[in-house]
């Protein structure tokens, strides 16, 4: 299972938005599969399964993150991301960074499970729960939303 | 956001995500960078929190079987009921 590890990381990590938090959301995720183990009926791939629960871990972690957070300073912004990637020197990516921040928790994890991890839009669908057009629309959104973000950034 | 994509046929949808293809793989994935130990560290981390928590586990179900136990022999009268042979009835 450990070997599903990176993608579940990258799913944190781009909706967490913070390297420590996406480690332990990937644990965290681990340790529900292991204790459900009995609940997986094999109806979606062991992957897919664990990416769900690492999505829905991050989301509720994010959301748990926030409401925890009494001083504003301490409070997850739209610039951790690219704050904490380590992607200085790369005007471009620190520009994805930002806008990748500006996307919602469901289309970022919609983008990196097709962009980079490649699934298949029906697998991106039944890990999200959501249904393939809508998997569609996001993508074709989020990558226009990127573009746009990307080119105004460089023109500046 | 409002946009005119809600609107799109399937294959016009198809057409507009071809044509977008995935420029912004690499660029994410440099982004999302995973640390290189990750799957080895988060592994180790895993196994040692079941097996913490099958510890625990099985501590609270030692203590549940020992007070269960203990109820048992507390709730029971101390005295054993007498037999026949001991009750002394008459016999000679």
């Amino acid at each position: 299972m450990s070997e599903h590890a990176p993608a579940c990381y990258r799913v944190a990590l781009s909706i967490v938005r913070d390297a420590a938090l996406a480690e332990d959301v990937v644990q965290e995720s681990m340790i529900k599969a292991w204790r459900s183990i009995d609940e997986f009926r094999g109806e979606s791939s062991e992957r897919s399964w664990l990416l769900r629960i690492t999505h829905n871990t991050a989301v509720s972690t994010l959301r748990r993150v926030r409401d925890d957070a009494t001083d504003p300073f301490e409070m997850p912004d739209r610039a951790t991301l690219g704050a904490d990637v380590h992607v200085e020197g790369r005007r471009d990516l620190e520009l994805l960074a930002t806008a990748l921040d500006t996307l919602d928790e469901l289309t970022r994890s919609i983008l990196v499970l097709r962009d980079v991890e490649g699934l298949p839009y029906q697998q991106i669908a039944e890990t999200l729960g959501v249904s393939v057009p809508l998997v569609k629309t996001r993508l074709l959104r989020a990558r226009r939303e990127l573009q746009r973000a990307v080119e105004s950034g460089a023109l500046r | 956001m409002n946009d005119d994509l809600d609107a799109l046929s399937a294959e016009a949808l198809d057409d507009a995500l071809a044509a977008s293809d995935r420029r912004w793989g690499a660029d994410l994935a440099a982004i999302l960078r995973v640390p290189d130990d990750l799957t080895d560290r988060c592994a180790e981390e895993v196994r040692t929190a079941l097996l913490a928590r099958s510890v625990l586990s099985t501590g609270t179900d030692l203590l549940s079987v020992g007070w269960r136990t203990v109820r048992l022999l507390l709730a029971s009268d101390p005295r054993p009921a007498l037999t026949s042979t001991q009750k002394g009835d008459g016999s000679p």
